[in-house]
């Protein structure tokens, strides 16, 4: 359960859902006038959505490559405290 | 907040955007129900048991700061003042993080006490702790209902939500984490609270540009609606537009004595609310590198505050009016809703959820610090000191519990108090006020720390003088006796408490004994050994680009250089 809870997955997983979210309805419908009908002249929802996918794979990669390490779990209740790696 | 009515400031939220709100929120309680299984003492409670990363808390550190209060009044300058802006960061708070990690923290973490007021306790003894403790607690209780009224204004105004079921519900939440996780939830949630401001900022910046034709297009543009004193808006020096001060010498000396070293210094190395982040650090090193490691961003971050805000200034049809006429046309928009017109004009459905939920995240990070450094205030220097002493520490983890609890009715109460009266004024009012507390615990921390001769009545009187000449000056530039019409007023109030503090301190100390010196060991600089600053306590400690004078060093020479530039 400790590494379930590394923060950098839950960072990576709220940006993984803003990012698919985002870029589909960027995909689906250009987004180029404001919700309160403004004209903006790019693809907003595009061009946010994909570098907040890119964000959260290089969240999930960080996490994946320096995994917590035994010796930063707290030592106060070993069995069942949590702390990320660095 | 006077359009509150017509609701010309309602965003169009759809579907897809309360369900990224909606996402959001799920996440931020999960993180509370996650980190409870991690709290076992009280120390895990209010200080996550000294076990977190640099990173994490130096990211919390900022986040702590960055509230909405911040962003609003900042992207407000923006708009208003244009670059001169920056100053509050590349003056005000990166020379200030600087000292509290190279300088300070030695002395915080090092003496192991669990909070700001009990090193004043420790050096000063119990006059100077509970005049610190009490002020400290109650300027943190009401500053939450502060924020959560401003959070239910906005919900009102951007979603047309009741006040009231704002404000319940925003507390609600906060109370929820806090209580839950304690400090390691807070903490979390104020790192991802920050990457969602930086995801609503980063974007309004570049379309912002983009729609306005990049920088030269902005500054011709800026050029159009402010006419000759557009030099003024594009560079940062001497700020006299800022400062109120209209002599460019006086100006500058007001930034950085006033803003730059008494204001800023004051509030990062004193203010509980940002330490108790270092101090949830888990080592020495780690701590002093939290300050260290938040300067960085705090650095860049100001570039997307304040060219949104100069951009909101030009592409809004309101507030472009607003601002040709001198900030005297009543047509609904003020500067602080400079962020909210941006993000009307800018966002589609989707990316406008992404910004909704940063800017709530935003007033609960504020609320939820208030809250969690006023519990630990009450628990450890109040409760546990004052009231129920050698007590089992379970005692003191429900206490710290309830604590949280009964400081969100307090800030439901207050939210309430603030909107049956309908105006902000006497909130803005109340938070000038409390931030007099901070200039001049800056300038008894400081003797405190270097002059061992420094008595303990010293350190009481000292503060007390100080927040008075603080309020004296204060009142006499808001009833028109100094008349500067900018922000210098508060710089100079914030000088006064401090040259009010040092003097007095100086004198009754020539009057009164000094403390033992054995008293003073870990807690004066001459009497501290400086062994445990050299020592490397594990790997993640090592290496030359974690030494906090590179690091401190480092992000000094960016600002001077982004000082250049914006020159």
């Amino acid at each position: 359960m400790n590494k379930l809870f590394d923060l950098r997955i839950v960072i990576a997983l709220l940006f993984l859902v803003f990012g698919v979210v985002v870029t589909v309805s960027g995909l689906v419908a250009t987004s180029s006038v404001s919700a309160s009908g403004d004209p903006v002249g790019v693809n907003v929802n595009l061009w946010t959505g994909i570098p907040m996918l890119i964000f959260a794979v290089l969240m999930a990669l960080w996490a994946f490559i320096r995994p917590v390490a035994p010796e930063d779990v707290a030592p106060t209740a070993p069995e069942e405290s949590t702390t990320e790696a660095k | 907040m006077q359009a509150l009515a017509d609701g010309s400031l309602r965003l169009n939220a759809g579907p897809i955007d309360y369900v990224l709100i909606a996402v959001y929120f799920i996440l931020v309680l999960g993180i509370g129900v996650l980190a409870r299984r991690s709290v076992s003492s009280s120390l895990d409670f209010f200080l996550s048991g000294r076990s977190l990363p640099a990173w994490v808390t130096g990211l919390a550190f900022i986040s702590a700061n960055l509230g909405a209060v911040e962003i609003f009044g900042m992207v407000a300058n923006g708009a208003q003042y244009g670059v001169p802006t920056i100053h509050y960061y590349w003056i005000g708070a990166i020379p200030a993080m600087v000292f509290l990690g190279l300088v300070m923290m030695p002395f915080y973490y090092g003496a192991k006490v669990r909070s700001v007021p009990e090193f004043m306790l420790r050096r000063f003894g119990p006059f100077a702790h509970l005049v610190n403790a009490i002020s400290f607690a109650l300027a943190q209780v009401l500053i939450a209902g502060v924020n959560l009224y401003a959070l239910a204004t906005v919900i009102n105004l951007l979603l047309g939500w009741p006040l009231w079921l704002a404000i319940v519900l925003g507390a609600v939440i906060v109370l929820a984490y806090t209580t839950l996780g304690g400090m390691r939830a807070a903490v979390y949630n104020e790192v991802m609270q920050f990457f969602v401001i930086v995801a609503m900022l980063v974007p309004l910046t570049f379309i912002g540009l983009h729609r306005v034709g990049g920088w030269s297009g902005l500054i011709s543009k800026i050029h159009a609606t402010t006419g000759n004193s557009v030099a003024a808006q594009t560079h940062a020096w001497p700020a006299t537009g800022l400062t109120g001060i209209s002599s460019p010498v006086l100006s500058v000396i007001g930034l950085v004595f006033g803003l730059g070293f008494v204001l800023s210094f004051g509030y990062w190395t004193t203010n509980f609310a940002e330490v108790q982040r270092a101090l949830s650090a888990k080592s020495m090193s780690a701590a002093r590198r939290t300050p260290l490691i938040g300067a960085y961003p705090k650095t860049f971050i100001v570039l997307v505050i304040f060219i949104p805000g100069m951009i909101a200034a030009v592409i809004s049809p309101q507030l472009a009016a607003y601002k040709a006429s001198g900030g005297t046309l009543s047509n609904g928009v003020t500067y602080n809703n400079a962020i909210e017109l941006l993000i009307g004009q800018l966002l589609p459905n989707g990316m406008l959820g992404v910004a909704i939920a940063g800017l709530v995240a935003a007033f609960m990070a504020g609320m939820a610090a208030n809250v969690s450094s006023f519990n630990t205030v009450w628990t450890y220097d109040i409760w546990q000191r004052y009231i129920k002493k050698d007590r089992p520490d379970e005692h003191y983890l429900r206490v710290g519990r309830n604590a949280t609890i009964a400081a969100s009715l307090i800030a439901i109460l207050t939210a309430f108090i603030a909107a049956s009266l309908g105006n902000s004024n006497i909130m803005d009012y109340l938070q000038t006020l409390f931030g007099f507390f901070n200039a001049p615990l800056f300038a008894t921390f400081i003797l405190g720390m270097f002059w061992k001769r420094m008595s303990a009545a010293a350190g009481a009187w000292g503060l007390i003088s100080g927040t008075v000449a603080a309020v004296v000056v204060d009142s006499l530039n808001r009833t028109g006796v100094l008349n500067l019409s900018g922000q210098g007023g508060s710089f100079i109030s914030a000088a006064a408490a401090f040259v009010v503090d040092v003097l007095i301190s100086i004198i009754i100390t020539m009057f009164t004994a000094p403390r033992p010196e054995a008293d003073l060991k870990g807690l004066v600089w001459s009497l501290t050994s400086r062994d445990g600053l050299k020592k490397i306590e594990s790997a993640a400690d090592a290496g030359w680009y974690r030494k906090p004078a590179v690091l401190g060093g480092g992000v000094l020479v960016i600002a001077l250089v982004l000082n250049i530039i914006f020159w």
